[in-house]
């Protein structure tokens, strides 16, 4: 069993034709345990649908998404209670600071005050928020939110990460200690799937990468994998390859730079 | 984490955010205790200065020529001596006066530079003392000087009026001049008052100062607390729900392991809290400004009146159904917006329509009876009048909060439905046509709290409004009524629309409705039950009567539907009144409303809650402690059993025994029930044989197994 099994998963929208639009068509995958998983594509590959699926937050239209043996559409509280779920979109609630913001999510993961109060100290320290715990996050600037987003994400200490686009708009610095951060929680045993679309992130980070398009899986594997199905050494050259596309600019935001995902 | 501290963190998180906005602290406490006094407080002193000013004002008469001029003034000098001991003169020494010009000013601009116009003309007839005076008086009657100069010159004029009478009686006396009205004596006197005022006409309201104080406050107070409790509920639901949303906060928090149910019930929770606050803010400060403003000795300067504040916390206590409610719309409603302005947009119609129910039921002539005790926010409004006026009776309130905790429930559960909907989650990919589309809808073995309180929620009213309006004047007519009740009620709304609401939706016929043969203990249990418990409600009514007489309307009521019973056919009787409603009701209350509740509740509440929304269903206030009994006895009958039949069979054999056995000669001899006493005298024997019957009943009830009763294969209760 994997931390993360991805078996047929079909999700799909109703269209404006009256009809119905597929967002993922058959998506199979697993992660494995201490494993990143990255999801690349895209705009409108199927990614983030794949993240919320995973999350519990969408139900499949058919087939099985299971974290940790359970089922995703069947018991997604027990789903929840082993992901930390992060998007770059994520907001956080205004009025409230950082060391007012982690107790309570802690308290809805159940856990007790001593493990709150001693896991909050520790992602204070790691993602350097000591400064600005105290302020409003109101106040805070998109660097400082996402740090505070990731200790919330993470202060359940759950097994498996589910990120989407972490850093993205994020300057360099912010960037460097998100990544970082990453690379330590692989070290301590997590399980990360994420999607991204700085494809220089990909490569330096993930274990192994699946190419989304058109809400199918097209490529999987290890880097030297894909290399040797694309033929290609870089990494922007084979996604380009493998989906098909011959000029970057269709593709929406040039590889290895930012840009929107949706759905 | 239990669910109930779960609520709680989420409770203490939501209320603490939304504290620490100015916009919600601004809403809720600078409008009521400062504003609200400081209008108050100014339009009274604004009365008072206007009161003033206009006893103060010298206002221009316009007359046609000098000698008009002259009389005119004349006749004021004179009306204005006798006036100072007149009983009509006011309190006060200020008197207006008139500056009588010359002048021939247009109609358009009487109310201008000129507030009247005065005409007189003399009809003198031959061979008479003194003619008519006429007198013709302008104004313009939508400016305030001119009405109020109007006011002033009438009563002159009055005064005037009656020193001619005066004058005129003294003459046919003979008494006519200064010197002679000297000499009048006490006699002559009281003849002339008398055919001044032939007719002395009094009038006295019996109302006391307190019935003067409610009423007064009667005609604010309900529509006002609507309002505010409106007005508190809306930011905090925008906020928690759409700005939520907007701000990217939802998606955060649905990620957490805590049901959908328990995070909006969290939420609601705060924002009724925030409404009650507001709602009781406002009514403290109304109440203090009324009460240390002056506003009460100013009312009281015209009629004694007592303020009865006392009633105030009372009728607050009463309004927490109503914040409820409001607050669970508008947080189902806001759940559908995406954005804070979206939102606010969506708000809207629902303030229309609480101050739409509150305005038709304001009217004096309104009461808070039939259909009206149901009608959301107009029975609460209704309520609270009826309660600053002393004018209130238990059974209406206890039917208007029963009925408002339904809605309520209904809307907190429709709120909890929608809440957590990809639809409403997600902007990019949902619609909210998707919670309609049936061919999206999975197969689920029992419906969910949502789809059980709003259907009955939605019974409740049409089921109301259609029993408020039956009524037989004969037994054929009530046999006819009968038969349209088994028809449009009981097969119509009890059993076909759950019936269609599950094949519509998805939700598994078999599981809902506990289609299953029960074990053998069960059947048991139903027998004994039904054979002992119409022995008991028998006393319990009788017990209850004792404790709490019914109404004479209500006995008379009570009397009119038992004569009707007892003069159709026994079969025909038990038919429509045992056989068709027991099975419906099962269907509609342990079938439908239990498996609902089961999905989210626990067993105790799921069984309180089925049995309390029963009761509310039985119109008739003084059976809703025995049917709220029996209630819980079916539905946990139901429970044990996984099963609906044991209860139908015993809801057949007690409505069965209770038509029957009064018929019975013989049997309704031995137990008294042939008397017409109200409070029915069972012998001991009967009653202890009844006691441990039932109670062997619950003892196998309780002994059931449901584990070994197959459940259904989601787990259904």
């Amino acid at each position: 069993m994997y931390p993360v099994e991805v078996d047929q998963l079909v999700k799909t929208f109703p269209a404006v034709d009256g009809g119905e639009k597929y967002a993922v068509a058959g998506l199979s995958f697993h992660v494995g345990v201490g494993e990143i998983y990255g999801l690349l594509g895209p705009n409108g590959a199927g990614k983030t649908t794949t993240l919320r699926i995973l999350a519990g937050l969408m139900k499949p239209t058919a087939g099985r998404v299971a974290i940790n043996g359970c089922d995703v559409a069947e018991q997604p509280q027990n789903v929840k209670r082993s992901i930390g779920y992060l998007t770059a979109n994520t907001g956080l609630y205004q009025r409230l600071s950082p060391r007012e913001l982690l107790p309570y999510f802690a308290e809805l993961n159940g856990l007790d005050a001593e493990f709150t109060a001693r896991r909050s100290a520790e992602l204070i320290d790691w993602l350097g928020m000591a400064d600005f715990a105290d302020i409003r996050c109101g106040a805070l600037s998109t660097g400082q939110k996402q740090r505070t987003n990731i200790a919330r994400a993470l202060i359940a200490d759950p097994p498996i990460l589910i990120l989407d686009e972490p850093t993205l708009g994020l300057d360099v610095l912010t960037n460097r200690v998100i990544l970082e951060f990453i690379r330590h929680q692989r070290r301590a045993g997590k399980t990360i799937v994420l999607s991204t679309h700085y494809l220089d992130e990909a490569e330096t980070l993930c274990d192994r990468i699946g190419l989304l398009h058109e809400g199918r899986l097209i490529a999987e594997g290890d880097l030297a994998a894909l290399r040797r199905q694309a033929g290609h050494n870089r990494l922007t050259e084979i996604f380009l390859e493998l989906t098909g596309q011959q000029a970057a600019g269709l593709l929406g935001p040039a590889a290895g730079s930012a840009g929107e995902d949706a759905p | 984490m239990i669910p109930v501290q779960r609520v709680a963190v989420i409770y203490r998180k939501e209320l603490l955010d939304i504290l620490r906005d100015r916009r919600t602290l601004i809403a809720m406490i600078v409008i009521p205790v400062v504003l609200y006094p400081l209008l108050m407080l100014w339009l009274l002193w604004e009365a008072q200065a206007e009161h003033t000013r206009l006893r103060q004002e010298i206002f221009v008469v316009e007359v046609a020529d000098e000698a008009a001029r002259g009389d005119l003034e004349n006749i004021i000098a004179a009306a204005r001596q006798p006036r100072e001991q007149s009983t009509s003169a006011p309190a006060d020494d200020a008197q207006p006066q008139f500056d009588v010009r010359v002048g021939q000013t247009p109609d358009e601009r009487i109310g201008q530079d000129v507030q009247l116009r005065v005409e007189l003309k003399r009809d003198d007839p031959p061979g008479v003392r003194r003619g008519r005076l006429e007198i013709a008086v302008s104004y313009n009657d939508v400016d305030v000087r001119s009405r109020a100069a109007r006011d002033e010159l009438l009563a002159v004029l009055d005064d005037f009026r009656r020193l001619l009478t005066r004058e005129s009686i003294l003459h046919i006396l003979g008494k006519e001049g200064p010197a002679g009205a000297s000499m009048l004596s006490a006699e002559t006197d009281r003849e002339i008052d008398l055919i001044l005022n032939p007719v002395r006409i009094e009038t006295t309201s019996t109302a006391s100062q307190r019935q003067r104080g409610g009423w007064a406050l009667g005609q604010i107070i309900p529509i006002l607390l609507v309002i505010m409790i409106v007005s508190g509920a809306i930011y905090p639901a925008v906020d928690l729900t759409a700005g939520e949303r907007e701000r990217g906060t939802l998606e955060t928090l649905m990620v957490t392991p805590v049901p959908t149910v328990h995070l909006i019930v969290g939420k609601f929770l705060v924002v009724a809290t925030i409404a009650m606050l507001t709602a009781a803010l406002n009514l403290a400060s109304v109440g203090a400004t009324m009460h240390f403003g002056g506003i009460s000795s100013v009312i009281s300067a015209q009629m004694p009146i007592e303020l009865p504040l006392a009633v105030l916390p009372i009728i607050l206590l009463c309004m927490v159904p109503l914040s409820l409610l409001c607050s669970a719309v508008l947080v189902a409603i806001c759940s559908f917006a995406q954005t804070f302005k979206e939102a606010q947009n969506y708000v809207v119609p629902v303030i229309i329509g609480a101050l739409v129910a509150c305005v038709p039921v304001s009217m004096e002539t309104a009461r808070l009876e039939g259909t009206v005790l149901i009608l959301p926010v107009g029975n609460m409004v209704l309520l609270a009048r009826d309660m600053l006026q002393q004018n209130c009776t238990v059974s209406a309130a206890i039917v208007v909060l029963l009925s408002t905790t339904l809605y309520a429930a209904a809307a907190v559960a429709v709120a909890a439905r929608l809440f957590g909907q990809e639809a409403v989650l997600f902007v990019d990919t949902g619609s909210f046509k998707n919670l309609f589309r049936r061919r999206l809808f999975k197969q689920v073995p029992q419906p969910t709290v949502a789809q059980a309180f709003l259907l009955v929620a939605l019974i409740f009213p049409i089921s109301f409004y259609g029993q408020a309006g039956l009524s037989a004047e004969t037994a054929d007519q009530f046999l006819r009524l009968l038969r349209g009740l088994a028809v449009w009620q009981f097969a119509g709304l009890f059993v076909l629309l759950p019936v269609a609401v599950c094949v519509y939706f998805r939700i598994g016929l078999r599981e809902t409705f506990r289609l299953r043969l029960p074990p053998v203990r069960a059947w048991l249990a139903a027998g004994l039950l039904g054979v002992s418990s119409w022995v008991l409600a028998i006393a319990f009514i009788s017990w209850q009567h004792r404790l709490v007489p019914p109404s004479e309307a209500m006995t008379k009521a009570a009397e009119m539907i038992e004569n009707h019973i007892n003069a159709i056919p026994l079969p025909l009787a038990l038919l429509f009144l045992a056989v068709i409603p027991a099975i419906c009701e099962e269907m509609l209350f342990r079938g439908y409303l239990l498996s609902g509740l089961s999905s989210s509740l626990r067993k105790w509440p799921s069984i309180f809650a089925a049995a309390a929304v029963f009761a509310t269903f039985h119109f008739m206030i003084d059976r809703i402690p025995l049917t709220f009994l029996l209630g819980t006895v079916l539905a946990w009958l139901c429970w044990q059993s996984r099963s609906l039949l044991p209860g139908i069979l015993f809801h057949i054999m007690h409505n069965g025994s209770m038509l029957a056995i009064p018929r019975a000669p013989g049997i309704a001899e031995y137990l008294g029930l042939d008397t017409a006493a109200e409070v029915a005298s069972l012998p001991p024997a009967v009653l202890w044989g009844a006691a441990l019957a039932f109670i062997a009943g619950l003892a196998l009830i309780a002994s059931m197994d449901r584990r070994s009763i197959s459940p259904a294969p989601s787990g259904g209760f």
